[in-house]
Order: structure tokens, then C-alpha cells, then sequence
């Protein structure tokens, strides 16, 4: 094992794609340069300048979106022609102008969405009529396109949309009314998200309250607005942030339209996706055998129960680093030390020794994919920990100081190795300053997040450490639960934790105007009793929620 | 299997084709429309990128300049390619842009493989930090698609085997630091080239059916939407938004194209890409690349850039690996370098290489495989592999590996090994094997630097091959040697810098030896 390698230790970087820091414009690192900078978290903006960041004005729905907003309007959760959410019929996620195969694969999936509902039993969620009857077509253009388009259509739009009433040669009342619902699906106005109002306010442009219902429903549920929100939207009771207040606490009350956000945006926060490391760590069947492929979809399914418990349990930000509550399988609970043959193949709800296992950094998902393949990983732990969690980024090894093997040695236990390998200066600057402490603390952890009392190299576990919780401060730590602790107590992992909601809501790197509305956030997570749904209440409370300005 | 190409006229983009209910514009106004137009036989760019580098003393020919014959790639890599000898040019002597290197004197120091990838079709230093970094400039690829392609349409980017969007893996950029991830599943492209097929002719779709109707209405009105959109006060970069989606609607610019007898779905069948696939590695490959054979055949891209994901473990084809690709051409079998390492790596890597070429044959020989009027598919195309790095180990970017086949209609020397650096006979093939072979000796951390190229070998910057390329498929320049819409000038000047160590500076665009390789050019 090296020190990390050439691309290993991606944990807890960031995707910042235009900051200085850290890494540099040029990517330049001077030898005797400060081992870390304060990125203020994340890695991102530090400095807030108060103002209204520009935005684009035409972002496209993104595909998560795009399946609940089909399952909300139509009842569709899945394509015809491929396996999966219509989305798998779209292109992946990405900025920019449409392809023509993007473009295209919109309406393929309009098509086969739109035969789908005309031919089963959703069908009225489309059609609240006969289409044989006079004024059908015209009364689903202006109540289903108020649903799809988030505000009423223009007299011009419902007359364009008409002509689909009357072409040459004509069609079945089945066939016009399903070419009505492939044209509104493969519309601008449904595929993208605009953001047109012109009204100012200052220096800025104050957003329609249709726009602002936009913005609350697929901040808060990934989907369209319901019926409360849209009649909010049309009778003018979206003007003031008291009232989008009010409408964003109803909201977030929707436990089943919220919860899938709260877990989407911890996933990004954790950086919880495809091709990282989340789940994509094998372990050896003969030193593990509790641990097999069959426990990453129940173990990281765990983490999304978890944040949803915290979350919808009233809980704060400290709970997620402390709650005792875990949920478990007949595969992950043995990892627990818990019998399997108390649980089936569904999650159970249990609540675990919480001196022993507080929050999801003692759960099995962080533990057995921040590990080796068949040892622990401080390195990998404790660079999580520090980069993704506490927002103290790292910088590049310097010259030179990279992936140096292990020094040959009797090592008893993990750390007494992973403290030889970076023990050159080069290397020490960061690792045992800031990066392997964390992790040592977790080594009562083994590779598949079991508890171990002692090392399997033979010596006694030593979870002693003095870990800096700031770039400035360290705190000798003697045991995981106090280690959570003071992360949970911590402002930098709150600021850092701030910033990755803003990031989530706005969609964009975070720029310094939002700067601004992660201190505020930051602040506030430091307030006792305040959870995480408030955090989600005050994202709709930023100016930048209900006026945008135009960029270049 | 040969196939004739009738160059019989059609019409192509009918707005989009779902493969249930096929939205059909006028057929026949769109048949004069195309009629009216000159036939050209478009040229094509495709790229096959993989990642992680060889092992350059198997991969590269014993001689090092002079022509390339079938025999001549007996015992390499390459022998895969051998039928094809007298169609593939390989351009010895070359180094990519911004290599990683202990001391910072080669390149940036972010990190050995990003900056690297990012910085490989854009010759632009990246941004951003060491897992995140991205180029400040455009990629070859939407610099060359947006002058040939019809209407400019983006390039045709696949990622075999699903997209990956990180920047280890990014090789394409629509702008700065805005990747263009590109398609990773086979269902996407395919149900785009269903609106080329042959099905929607005259001969087979009435045009005067509720069908065409239907689909022509639909069209008018998402672009009465996006024109509404348009009458708005936007941002430059949202009202190329609304303006390029205007453009692929097909109808407003009047840019059409004969579209090939032979675009078809009996085609398609044949290349057996109309069933949904999925799979392995091995498995969806062969299907991607019959894909881009497709698209290539239907004209619908000019510019098709496929890459192999990077950090896989091949268990697929006859081939079990325990360590991913990252990890065996460390020799050690993880990401780290300098680990030692794991028995029969050099083997593994062997495997892995082999396994490329013969995925690039299949391509170049389904490439062969069609009539192009006089010609076949293969000449009208520059079909290009170019990996990641020279030695996967030492990561050097000099005596990089090339293999072109295709001359693009006669743009390119072929049947050649040319070694643009000095001409000579006797170039360094690299000493990929030094360690971790027979002798067992071992791949620690201060030998790497041995393992590649001499840093002085074969350091003919990649810009010009670049610049080559972008000239054989009919981009244009400006004034100043860099690629322009509407320029009249060659192609010189490609990307920031030029030479590898001005990576690391904070100088201005210079590019200090402009100009495309002139002795890979036929009849110059």
C-alpha cells in the first residue's frame, strides 16, 4: 500500500471546477507552502459578496426530475422499450445545449410515455374527458398544460397546441388527444425550467410566483407543484418570504415527496454515486465472510433510512453524527453484531449502543467502502473525514512525496504501518498532521465496519489521536463517539455541510453571492433545535430564491 | 461482407423518430430540398481512446520509419491490424500536451492522469483540483464538429460501457470546464439514426398520412416555443441554448444530405445493433462500434470520439483479471505507483492491449467492410486510437501511441510509419518491460522514470497531428491559424500551448511550432 497513489484517495475532494484553491489555477504547489488552505468548506467560495448571482434562465429539468415529474402528473414510472424509469431512455444529465440525440431520446420517451397512459389506467390523469366530445381537447390543453408547464399557457399556446385538432388528414379523437400529450411533453416549456418574469426589484428581476412554485417543488420534491401550491401560484400568495415560507413548511411536511430529496442531496453531500467509492470496495471472503456483494444495496439503502430517521424524526445536524439508530438486514446485521436470524430480507429499524456506533460514520456503508480489501484504510477514513466533512482541503502531495511503499518492518498493528509510510516530511505534513489522526481513531472499526479489539496484525487497537478540527485546531480524541462528537459540535463541518445544501438547491458551484447564504445557514445550524428540514425551510428564505439577474 | 452504397438521395433529419410512432415531416419537401444539393462525400473523424497506456516496446513495430507492411506487425500489439497495413499510418515521434512529473517540468502538477485527460483533445491547462480538474478550453472534437457537421451539430461522444462524468474519464469539452459527457447506452443512438432509416422514403411512408402530419405539427409547435423564447432578453450562453435546439429541428437552416440507400434498419439489423444491449465490456463493444459504424454510414455525425472507460477489471473474452486496468499498469495492482509487483503483470497488460487492438480492427475492418461510391467507408475517415499515456507507468506523454487508418480521402499518407521527429529508422520504443519481467526485478518508485520513453524522445508536439486531422476532414481557420467558422485558412494553431512545460506557466496563448506534420500529408 502507498501513501494514497496517483488517484486514489479522491475521497473527499470536491468537484469545484472553478476556484483557486486548493490545487490552484495552474495547479501549481510550492514546497513549503502551508499544507492546507481555508476554503470556508467544501472547497468552494469563502468570501461572501451580497448580491443576486446571475443564472441561467432555460435550466433543463434534470432526470431524477423528470421521472417524478411523470409519476406525479401521470402515474408513468416506467418506459416500454427499456427496463427502468423513462429517464433511462434520456441522456445522462448534462449542461449545455441539447444534442440531437438528446434531443431525440425526449421524444421517444414522450412517445412511448404518451401511448402508455392513453392505453392504460392512467388515463385520466391526462384526460378528464371524452375526446370525442366538443371542447375536450381544448379544456386537456389548458388543465393538463397548467400541470406540466407550472403555469397557465398563453392564449397563442393553447391555439398552437389546437392545431393538432385539425390536421389533414385528421386523426382518431385517441389519436389527437395522445399527439396532444407527445407535444407537451417534448415542449420547451415542460423540459426545461424557465425563468422569465421581467418585473424588477433594484438592481435585480423578481421571478413570476409560478416560477417561484417551480422553484419550491422541485427544490423540495423533485416534481411539479400540487394543486395547494399551483392556486398559492395563481392567486398572487407567493410575493412575500413569509408566504413562501409557509408554502415550503407544507411542503417538507409531505414526508413521501420530501424524503426522496433528503436522501438525494445526502447522497451528493457524501458523494454517494456510481463510480465512487460508495459500495465499489470488494473485501476478502476469507478474512471477511459476514461481507459479501449482497451488503452494499442493503447497507448503502441505510444510509438514505438514516438521514430520512434524522431528518423526519426532528433531528439536527448533530444527530447525524450521533443517532443510535441503525437500519439492518439479514445480511447487514451480523456486521453489527447482531443475529440475522432476527431479520429479513427488508430494513428493521434498530437503535445500536450509541457510545459504540454513533451516526453514519460507525455505519457500514463508510466503514467497509473507506477500507482496504483486506485491511482498514485510516488514510482513506481519516482524508474523508477531513476533505468531505470537515471542508479542510488538502492540498497535492508535493513533489516527490507520493506513493511511497511501506517501509519494510514488524509492524503490530495498521497504524504503526500507515505512520511509517507517512512518515517522510513530504508526507507528514498532511497525513499525520491532518489526515491519518481521524482515521486512527476509527481503527476499532475492521475493513467491513465490524468491531475489532485488536488489530489482525497482533498488537492492541490504539484509537488515540489528536485531530485537527480545524485547519488551525486540533483536540486529542480517544474514541469514536467523542470524535463525532465534536464534529457534530463543530462549526466548520456545519459551514462545510451549508455549503453542499446550497450547492444542491441552486444547482451550480456555490459563487459568492451564495457565499452569503451559507454563512446564514451556517450560522443558523449552530442555533439549538434547529433540524435538518429547517435547513430546507430556510433555502427558499434566500433572495437569490426569488430574483435572479442576467448574465452574460 | 461488401456492401454497395447507392448514393441514392434522401433526406435526413425528420425532427426525431420515436421507434413506435415515427414523427414524419414532408417527405417529399424536403426531397426537393435535398435534390437541389450538391453530393459530397462527407469526411469523417472517429477517435477510439483508451486509457492507462501499453507497453510500448510490444506495441510499437520494430521500424520506426518507412513503409508499413502487413509483416512488419508480426509479434506486436498491432498484429490484430495487419490486414489493413496498407491503409494505416502511424505517426511516430510524438508527445501529448501536459504530462505529470515529480518535479513539475513536463506539465502541471495536479494529478498524473487528470490533468492529462483533460488536457489531451484540448492542449489547455486544466482548473480545479487534483480529482476535479478541468480544461480551460474546447475539445478537438466540437472544434471540428461544429464546422463540418450538418447545422454544427455537437459530436457523437460514447463512452463504452456507460458514461462515466469524472475528470479522470472526461476527454471531451463543449467549452471550458463544461464536460460533455456524451452517451453511454446503445438505445439512445440508435433510436436517433431510426430517422435516417431508409423507412421514412417515399417508397415507404405515405406523405400525406396523419403520421407526417402529426409529426410536422408537433415540430411547428416546439419551435413557435422555443421562437417565444427567443423574443426574451437572455444571457449569450442561454440564447445559444434556445438557438442551437431551434437548429435541431432541421427544417429553419434548409442543410440537408443525401442519406445512403444503405442507412437501414435491414442494416442495422445486420450489424446486429437494433436490439437493446447490454452487458459486459466484452459484450457492448462490438455493439457500440457497429453504432458509430451506423452513424458513420447514415452521415449522421462526422466527428465520433468513443473511449473505453478507465479503471476496469476484464473478466470478459477469456481474459480474468483480479486488479482493474488502473491498478495492473502500475504494476503493483493499485492506483498507487511504486508498489511493486503482482505476478504475471506484465502479462495482464499484455492481455489488455491486445484486447484494444483487436477491438480497433473489429472497427477499422467494419470500417472496410462497406462501399463508399469508389472506395470503401474506411478511406473517407481519419479512424484514430490514441491512448491516455506512452508507459502506463513512468506516465510520459512523449513516443505517445498512434495508429491512424484511413486517409481520408487521400488526405493522408497510409501504408507508412513516419516519424515526424527526425525521419530516423531507429526511434526508442519505450521500456515498458524493465521491470517486473523475467529478471523480477521490481517497479519500485525510483525506477519509473526508466520504465517509459527517454524524456528526450519522439517530443514532436501532438497539436500539429491535431491540426492535421481537423485539415483532412475540411475545418477552416482564421487569420491567426486557429480554427474559426467562417475562416478560409488551414488549420495551424491548436489548443493554448504547444509545448509541454508551458503547462505549468501563466503565459498567453503560444504556440511556438505551428503548422500540421506535412510529411504525413499525401502528394505534398
Amino acid at each position: 500500500m502507498g501513501s494514497g497513489g496517483d488517484s486514489s484517495t479522491n475521497a473527499g475532494t470536491n468537484t469545484n471546477g472553478n476556484t483557486t484553491i486548493g490545487g490552484g489555477a495552474t495547479g501549481v504547489t510550492t514546497t513549503g507552502d502551508p499544507p492546507v488552505t481555508t476554503t470556508g468548506g467544501g472547497g468552494f467560495v469563502s468570501e461572501c459578496v451580497p448580491g443576486i448571482p446571475a443564472t441561467t434562465q432555460v435550466p433543463r429539468m434534470k432526470n431524477r426530475q423528470y421521472d417524478r415529474v411523470l409519476q406525479d402528473l401521470l402515474g408513468v414510472t416506467s418506459a416500454t422499450s427499456v427496463t427502468g424509469p423513462p429517464s433511462n431512455l434520456l441522456v445522462p444529465d448534462f449542461e449545455g445545449s441539447l444534442t440531437d440525440i438528446a434531443w431525440n431520446s425526449y421524444q421517444v420517451a414522450a412517445e412511448e410515455v404518451a401511448a402508455q397512459v392513453m392505453a392504460g389506467t392512467n388515463r385520466a390523469s391526462f384526460l378528464a374527458c371524452d375526446p370525442a366530445t366538443a371542447g375536450c381537447f381544448e379544456q386537456t390543453i389548458r388543465e393538463f398544460g397548467r400541470k406540466a408547464f407550472r403555469r397557465p399557457l398563453t392564449e397563442e399556446e393553447v391555439d398552437s397546441y389546437m392545431r393538432l385538432t385539425a390536421l389533414d388528414p385528421p386523426g382518431m379523437p385517441d389519436e389527437i388527444a395522445e399527439a396532444i400529450l407527445v407535444a407537451l411533453l417534448v415542449s420547451p416549456s415542460f423540459i426545461m425550467l424557465p425563468e422569465l418574469g421581467q418585473e424588477s426589484e433594484g438592481t435585480s428581476l423578481k421571478l413570476t410566483q409560478h416560477e417561484v412554485a417551480a422553484r419550491l417543488s422541485f427544490l423540495l420534491w423533485d416534481s411539479v407543484p400540487d394543486k395547494d401550491l399551483s392556486t398559492a401560484a395563481d392567486t398572487g400568495q407567493l410575493a412575500t418570504k413569509e408566504q413562501i415560507l409557509l408554502q415550503a413548511q407544507r411542503m417538507i411536511a409531505d414526508r413521501a415527496k420530501t424524503a426522496p430529496v433528503v436522501a438525494a442531496f445526502h447522497r451528493t453531500y457524501l458523494d454517494i454515486r456510481e463510480g465512487s467509492r460508495w459500495g465499489a470496495r470488494e473485501h476478502s471472503p476469507e478474512r471477511f465472510p459476514k461481507f459479501s456483494s449482497a451488503t452494499v444495496a442493503p447497507m448503502l439503502a441505510e444510509l438514505d433510512a438514516f438521514f430520512e430517521e434524522v431528518a423526519f424524526g426532528g433531528g439536527s445536524f448533530s444527530d447525524m453524527f450521533l443517532s443510535n439508530v441503525a437500519f439492518v438486514n439479514q445480511t447487514t446485521a451480523p456486521l453489527y453484531g447482531l443475529e440475522a436470524a432476527d431479520f429479513g430480507p427488508d430494513l428493521t429499524r434498530v437503535q445500536l449502543d450509541g457510545a459504540q456506533r454513533p451516526g453514519f460514520l460507525t455505519r457500514v456503508a463508510f466503514l467497509s467502502s473507506y477500507s482496504s480489501y483486506d485491511t482498514t484504510s485510516p488514510i482513506l477514513r481519516g482524508a474523508f473525514i477531513t476533505s468531505r466533512i470537515l471542508g479542510i482541503e488538502l492540498d497535492d502531495p508535493p513533489d516527490g512525496a507520493i506513493n511511497t511503499p511501506i517501509p519494510a518492518g514488524n509492524y503490530a498493528t495498521q497504524r504503526e504501518a500507515i505512520t511509517a509510510l507517512t512518515s517522510p516530511p513530504a508526507c507528514a505534513r498532511c497525513h499525520l498532521t491532518y489526515i491519518n489522526p481521524p482515521g486512527f481513531v476509527l481503527e476499532s472499526f475492521d475493513a467491513v465496519g465490524g468491531l475489532q479489539a485488536l488489530d489482525p496484525l497482533g498488537g492492541a487497537i490504539d484509537g488515540t489521536a489528536d485531530v485537527y478540527l480545524t485547519e488551525e485546531t486540533a483536540k486529542t480524541i480517544t474514541t469514536p463517539f467523542e470524535l463525532m462528537s465534536e464534529i457534530a459540535g463543530g462549526e466548520q463541518a456545519k459551514r462545510n455541510y451549508a455549503e453542499y445544501w446550497v450547492r444542491f438547491a441552486t444547482g451550480r458551484l456555490p459563487n459568492a453571492q451564495d457565499a452569503c447564504v451559507t454563512e446564514a445557514l451556517a450560522l443558523k445550524l449552530t442555533t439549538d433545535g434547529y433540524t435538518i428540514l429547517d435547513v430546507l425551510g430556510d433555502l427558499t428564505q434566500a433572495d437569490s430564491f426569488r430574483l435572479r439577474s442576467v448574465g452574460n | 461482407m461488401t456492401r454497395n452504397l447507392n448514393r441514392r438521395l434522401f433526406l435526413r433529419g425528420l425532427g426525431g423518430a420515436a421507434v413506435a410512432a415515427p414523427f414524419l415531416s414532408s417527405v417529399h419537401e424536403r426531397t426537393a430540398k435535398a435534390q437541389s444539393l450538391p453530393v459530397d462525400v462527407p469526411k469523417r473523424l472517429i477517435v477510439l481512446f483508451s486509457h492507462y497506456g501499453c507497453l510500448t516496446n510490444r506495441w510499437f513495430p520494430a521500424k520506426t520509419h518507412g513503409p508499413l507492411a502487413s509483416g512488419d506487425l508480426d509479434g506486436t500489439t498491432l498484429k490484430h491490424l495487419a490486414p489493413y497495413a496498407s491503409k494505416l499510418l502511424m505517426p511516430r515521434g510524438i508527445r501529448a500536451m501536459n504530462e505529470w512529473s515529480f518535479g513539475g517540468e513536463l506539465g502541471q502538477t495536479t494529478d498524473p492522469h487528470t490533468q492529462v485527460v483533460g488536457s489531451y483533445f484540448t492542449c489547455y491547462p486544466v482548473t480545479g483540483g487534483k480529482f476535479d480538474a478541468m480544461p480551460t478550453g474546447r475539445s478537438l472534437d466540437h472544434i471540428a464538429a461544429e464546422q463540418v457537421n450538418l447545422n454544427g451539430a455537437a459530436p457523437l461522444h460514447i463512452q463504452i460501457g456507460g458514461v462515466r462524468n469524472d475528470a479522470q474519464s472526461n476527454i471531451s469539452y463543449s467549452n471550458a470546464e463544461e464536460p460533455f459527457y456524451g452517451i453511454g447506452t446503445p438505445t439512445s443512438i440508435f433510436n436517433n439514426l431510426t430517422n435516417l432509416f431508409d423507412e421514412g422514403s417515399p417508397d415507404t411512408v405515405t406523405p400525406d398520412s396523419y403520421q407526417v402530419a402529426r409529426g410536422k405539427s408537433i415540430i411547428d409547435i416546439v419551435r413557435d416555443d422555443l421562437k417565444s423564447l427567443q423574443r426574451i432578453d437572455m444571457s449569450q450562453s442561454d440564447a445559444k441554448k434556445v438557438s442551437d435546439w431551434v437548429d435541431l429541428l432541421h427544417e429553419t437552416s434548409g442543410q440537408v444530405a443525401p442519406i445512403a440507400a444503405q442507412c437501414t434498419r435491414a442494416t442495422a439489423d445486420e450489424l446486429g445493433v437494433s436490439a437493446a444491449g447490454q452487458g459486459n465490456l466484452g459484450e457492448v463493444t462490438p455493439l457500440m462500434m457497429n453504432l458509430a459504424v451506423l452513424s458513420a454510414i447514415c452521415d449522421a455525425n462526422r466527428v465520433i470520439f468513443m473511449k473505453f472507460p478507465g479503471a476496469i477489471t476484464f473478466n470478459w473474452d477469456g481474459i480474468s483479471h483480479q486488479y482493474d486496468t488502473h491498478g495492473i499498469s502500475h504494476r503493483g495492482g493499485t492506483a498507487n505507483m511504486g508498489d511493486g509487483c503482482v505476478p504475471d503483470v506484465l502479462n495482464m497488460i499484455a492481455e489488455v492491449d491486445d484486447w484494444y487492438a483487436q477491438k480497433f480492427a473489429f472497427l477499422v475492418g467494419q470500417l472496410n467492410s462497406f462501399d463508399e461510391g469508389d472506395v470503401k467507408l474506411l478511406d473517407n475517415t481519419a479512424t484514430v486510437w490514441f491512448n491516455e499515456l506512452s508507459d502506463g507507468n513512468s506516465h510520459n506523454l512523449n513516443n505517445i501511441p498512434i495508429l491512424q487508418a484511413g486517409s481520408c480521402g487521400g488526405y493522408f499518407k497510409v501504408g507508412e510509419i513516419i516519424n515526424v521527429e527526425d525521419g530516423g529508422a531507429s526511434m526508442n520504443n519505450g521500456n515498458s518491460e524493465g521491470a517486473c519481467g523475467d529478471s523480477g526485478k521490481d517497479s519500485d518508485f525510483g525506477i519509473l522514470d526508466s520504465l517509459g520513453t527517454p524524456a528526450n524522445v519522439a517530443t514532436q508536439p501532438i497539436n500539429k497531428y491535431f491540426c492535421n486531422l481537423l485539415n483532412a476532414i475540411g475545418v477552416k481557420a482564421g487569420a491567426d491559424g486557429f480554427a474559426a467558422i467562417g475562416g478560409t485558412e488551414p488549420v495551424s494553431r491548436f489548443g493554448k500551448y504547444d509545448s509541454s512545460a508551458d503547462f505549468n506557466s501563466d503565459k498567453p496563448v503560444t504556440i511556438g511550432n505551428p503548422g500540421e506534420f506535412a510529411e504525413l500529408r499525401a502528394n505534398v
